[in-house]
């Protein structure tokens, strides 16, 4: 089973429906998914029209030697391990714990078995449930918006990544950086994917533009795969020479081919 | 013009295109105002539009769907196969064309000559200098 946490230090930046939208895509396309919401807004569950439950809390009490993982069927070929308010002192139990940094690698290598790829949707914050997410995941993905304080908070999640890594010796590798809310008709947007793509290269993902659809989707429970497939932030803008570029249907081939 | 030599490296093909756009705009908008709608046409030109007979736009999509290609593609490869063969001269409009009433082209198409191309393919030049000859002696 291959793990890549979602995360960005900055709110806003479109992780949760990056996750989401990852995960199911990689469930349609025959991958036995999990996603591991450990934001305290629960937005996964919402997302995917389920109720917000109280699955990283349990987590803890599990590590502990206390009860069971609680994991939650959202589609066919994608569950989901939830977060609700109880996160937040869940969180707080965690601090007091040896190795609390290990929770997540413990509870990956407890589903292993059962899953081709699993995600976790990291909070905007950086505490316990963040570092652990960076030590056990595989691969780290970077959603920011194209303004200058997004990508600040870029440079920090790489920044903690490399301090995870000198310390634990052991954390995900970068596997890209998506921009989201990509609008052309803003000269800030274009400046800032210029930056963006002069300091990381390659690693800079395909963009996805700025959807309406995209926003609507979670109130209906449904993921941009249910709701729009058709939609620019799934299939992209149309560039100069007519093609399509960007969304999320070309970053899944990306993050495919990357694992390969 | 932004290219994968460009200071900023070895980019992700869909990032390069959207900074590729975004330039050649930015450049647009700095033209004069007589310049800039001049550039936009040239800009739109890329995109070329040739009528095509129902025939052929149909064995392209069949094409493409059997080969999982898009018809630009399958047209692009179909066409490079026969520009070469043109230039060869493994392939020449003899008896294809007649004589244009328009003074924009010399000749126009004969009626079914596209589905006489497909079903019996094109004469060689060497065959239509033969003809020629046959017909002169």
């Amino acid at each position: 089973m291959l793990s890549i946490a979602i995360a960005n230090q900055k709110g806003g930046t479109g992780k949760t429906t990056t996750a989401v939208s990852l995960a199911h895509r990689f469930a349609l396309d025959g991958y036995r998914s999990l996603l591991v919401d450990i934001d305290v807004q629960g937005h996964v569950a919402v997302a995917l029209g389920l109720e917000k439950q109280p699955g990283v809390y349990q987590a803890v009490q599990w590590f502990q030697g206390v009860g069971n993982l609680l994991i939650v069927k959202a589609r066919e070929r994608l569950d989901i391990l939830p977060s609700d308010k109880t996160t937040e002192p869940a969180k707080r139990v965690l601090a007091g714990l040896d190795f609390r940094e290990r929770i997540l690698e413990e509870v990956l290598n407890e589903v292993r078995d059962r899953y081709d790829v699993a995600f976790v949707d990291c909070a905007p914050s950086v505490d316990v449930l963040h570092v652990a997410a960076l030590v056990a995941a595989d691969y780290l993905l970077v959603p920011t918006r194209l303004d200058h304080l997004a990508i600040d908070g870029v440079s920090e999640v790489i920044g903690s990544l490399a301090e995870i890594r000198r310390k634990s010796g052991k954390g995900a590798t970068l596997l890209g950086i998506i921009p989201t809310f990509l609008d052309r008709q803003t000269n800030e947007t274009v400046v800032q994917l210029q930056a963006l793509a002069k300091r990381f290269g390659r690693l800079v993902l395909p963009p996805v533009p700025v959807d309406t659809r995209l926003r609507e989707c979670p109130a209906y429970g449904q993921t941009i795969w249910e709701y729009a497939p058709h939609s620019r932030s799934v299939t992209g803008i149309v560039n100069g020479s007519g093609k399509s570029v960007g969304g999320y249907l070309q970053i899944t081939e990306r993050i495919k081919e990357a694992l390969r | 013009m932004m290219t994968r030599r460009d200071p900023l490296g070895d980019l992700d093909p869909a990032v390069n295109s959207v900074l590729t756009d975004a330039a050649r705009k930015q450049r647009i908008r700095q033209m004069p105002k007589s310049e800039q709608a001049r550039a936009r046409r040239e800009a739109a030109r890329k995109r070329i539009i040739y009528e095509i007979p129902e025939v052929i736009q149909d064995a392209i999509a069949e094409i493409a769907q059997r080969e999982g290609m898009s018809p630009s593609s399958v047209v692009s490869l179909l066409l490079a196969e026969g520009i070469r063969s043109y230039r060869a001269k493994r392939a020449s409009f003899y008896g294809l064309r007649r004589a244009s009433r328009s003074p924009r082209y010399e000749w126009v198409l004969q009626e079914g000559a596209v589905e006489s191309v497909l079903h019996n393919g094109l004469t060689s030049e060497i065959e239509e200098t033969e003809r020629n000859k046959a017909l002169w002696t």
